[in-house]
């Protein structure tokens, strides 16, 4: 047994790991699996030193958040070095985000059509199952804002998608 | 849920798997042992040198009224609520500054601030707004309805009075939504009712111009009444095609997009606008704040030099130099062992990213280990001034100046960035930042590229 941080940051852990795990792994590219279990890691590390700001009533869309940005700056992190490595290359064997191709083509058409925005608060909402409070929450703009922007992310992605199935 | 929904849903890429960590109890130890709690008081001491001007402000204070001295007008102490306002800083916007371990790729960097030359040094004013917000979600979704020619009743989506939608028989709609800070307003029609905007040979369709989607959106602006402006158009186009089946000829849809900052007595503000239009100039999308402007409020700025002071502040709150001997510099994955000595690293600005040599006085080993995130030296050399919405603990909402600073960043490796910071600019002794178990603090933070 051990302190109520403690106990707390394990529960946090062992209850939304596999969520954060799920989320990064989504959205890997251009890194890859084998820099998952850093990513999870390192947004846990975020959260534990700043565990008296996990909301107790919205501890997984915080959690998001966090990785979302750890995601963020380890991609940015990786443009930098591919750009001051030019010849580096793609380590060989390990899965890129293409392997997790979306296998559903007229999906993946709307999707594409979509701009990043619209295509990440529709992932999160569909995937990671956040609703409209949680996507404020994870994206840091507020529950106005959030469903603002799914209701139109939606409609989006209703025309592309049937833009695609028309013949 | 429509077939557009479940599609989307089991076309999930992660559907199935459910992520493991091989070895959580290692992580969490790991974790445990690279760096203690944040430690709140260093947070809520941040707080109060933010406050410290408060401190004179409080002599004068009555009932939360702050008399500038001089016989100027009475002002309000703005208590800012934790509730964040869009673009800001939340809770998770923390995790863009951690520490590194050992043997991991380095995401973080720490930046030490320092105001260029050319930022001002004496304060000013600026003028604050409190926002009028419309009185009443249902009333406001079926005026705003109207305005579209969306027939219907407004229904509450959510069940919580806070998101009204209203949807014609052509499957128009209005979306009017107010969860706290300011309300938006979206407006979307059919995509049956734009069809105008498809053709079938896979061309381009030539569209109308952009002054054309100005006044569209001029025309909607006049009759919402809200009473701000709009500025700086980004202009858009997109040809979305699809149906490529063999024989059958593409169905090509053609829309032009604008997106406006809204002004506010020309100043720019964090709230926008956007307008969607096909090739035959039927508005698609239209979406925006709802709000009008009760009289301003002169407030006191502090300068913008002081101003980086404040963001350096924010980061000494957020990631305290670690005294000596603890691990909270992060740099090794197992703890500091006891009876050994740790060679402080160097926090030098602009500096490589140290080491921390440690000695095992047993035999005289040493290890070392990379330690602490890069700290990188970023001088500010460009301010602009900006309005940003704020809610206060009071429920009200208010537009108050922000300084936005540009700097380039210096790498270690000579490499170099630009990325841009905001801190509140208002002078902090009229103003009060929540103290909350989960809000942290919000203005200032890095926004980065």
């Amino acid at each position: 047994m051990g302190s109520p941080q403690d106990d707390r940051f394990r529960r946090l852990v062992h209850e939304h790991s596999p969520a954060v795990g799920n989320y990064l792994r989504r959205r890997l590219h251009p890194l890859t699996v084998a820099d998952l279990d850093d990513l999870v890691e390192e947004t846990l590390f975020v959260v534990w030193r700043r565990l008296d700001d996990v909301p107790s009533e919205a501890e997984l869309p915080w959690m998001i958040g966090v990785a979302r940005n750890v995601l963020r700056n380890a991609r940015r992190s990786h443009y930098r070095r591919t750009n001051f490595e030019s010849t580096l290359s793609e380590p060989a064997g390990a899965p890129s985000a293409e392997d997790f191709v979306i296998a559903d083509s007229g999906v993946r058409d709307a999707l594409v059509a979509l701009n990043d925005d619209d295509r990440e608060i529709l992932m999160l909402n569909a995937w990671d199952g956040l609703d409209t409070h949680a996507l404020g929450l994870a994206l840091s703009i507020t529950t106005n804002a959030a469903a603002v922007r799914l209701t139109r992310a939606q409609a989006r992605f209703r025309e592309r998608f049937a833009a695609t199935q028309v013949i | 849920m429509s077939e557009f929904d479940e599609r989307l849903r089991a076309a999930d890429p992660a559907a199935g798997m459910s992520y493991q960590h091989p070895n959580a109890d290692a992580m969490i130890s790991r974790i445990e042992a690279r760096a203690p709690l944040a430690r709140r008081h260093v947070l809520r001491s941040f707080q109060l040198k933010m406050a410290s001007a408060v401190t004179m402000a409080a002599v004068l204070t009555v009932g939360g009224i702050a008399v500038l001295e001089g016989a100027g007008p009475a002002l309000q102490v703005l208590t800012l609520s934790a509730a964040k306002a869009p673009g800001h800083p939340s809770p998770s916007n923390f995790g863009a500054q951690a520490v590194p371990k050992s043997g991991m790729m380095r995401i973080y960097e720490e930046f030490d601030f320092r105001a260029g030359s050319s930022l001002g040094t004496t304060p000013g004013t600026a003028p604050s707004y409190e926002l009028s917000l419309p009185a009443s979600a249902s009333s406001e979704a079926a005026r705003l309805a109207a305005v579209f020619n969306v027939a219907g009743t407004p229904a509450d989506t959510n069940h919580d009075g806070s998101d009204w939608t209203v949807t014609d028989t052509a499957s128009d709609t209005l979306d009017y939504e107010n969860y706290g800070g300011v309300p938006q307003w979206y407006f979307n029609r059919a995509p049956s009712n734009a069809s105008s905007s498809m053709t079938t040979d896979g061309t381009t369709a030539a569209m109308p111009s952009n002054s054309t989607i100005d006044a569209d959106l001029q025309g909607y602006l006049t009759q919402l009444g809200y009473g701000y402006s709009v500025t700086n158009p980004q202009y858009s186009s997109q040809t979305v095609t699809g149906g490529n089946a063999p024989g059958q000829a593409d169905v090509t849809t053609n829309e032009e997009t604008a997106n406006y900052s809204v002004t506010i007595d020309g100043v720019l503000t964090d709230q926008t606008v956007g307008i969607t239009i096909d090739s035959n100039n039927n508005v698609i999308e239209v979406d925006g704040p709802a709000f009008s402007l009760m009289p301003s409020v002169n407030y006191p700025l502090q300068s913008p030099s002081a101003g980086v002071s404040v963001l350096e502040a924010q980061q000494r709150a957020e990631f305290p130099p670690a005294s000596s001997g603890t691990s909270d510099q992060g740099g090794n994955a197992a703890p500091l062992s006891s009876g050994s000595v740790s060679s402080p690293p160097s926090t030098s600005p602009g500096s490589a990213p140290s080491d921390t040599t440690t000695t095992n006085p047993g035999d005289g080993t040493t290890t070392t280990a990379p330690s602490g995130p890069p700290i990188v030296d970023v001088t500010l050399n460009a301010v602009s001034t900006s309005l940003s919405s704020y809610t206060l603990t009071d429920g009200s909402v208010w537009m108050l100046p922000l300084y936005t600073y540009t700097g380039t960043v210096t790498n270690s490796d000579g490499s170099t960035y630009t990325g841009t910071w905001t801190t509140l600019a208002v002078d902090p002794s009229y103003v009060r930042l929540p103290i909350s178990s989960s809000g942290g603090i919000n203005p200032g933070g890095p926004i980065l590229y």
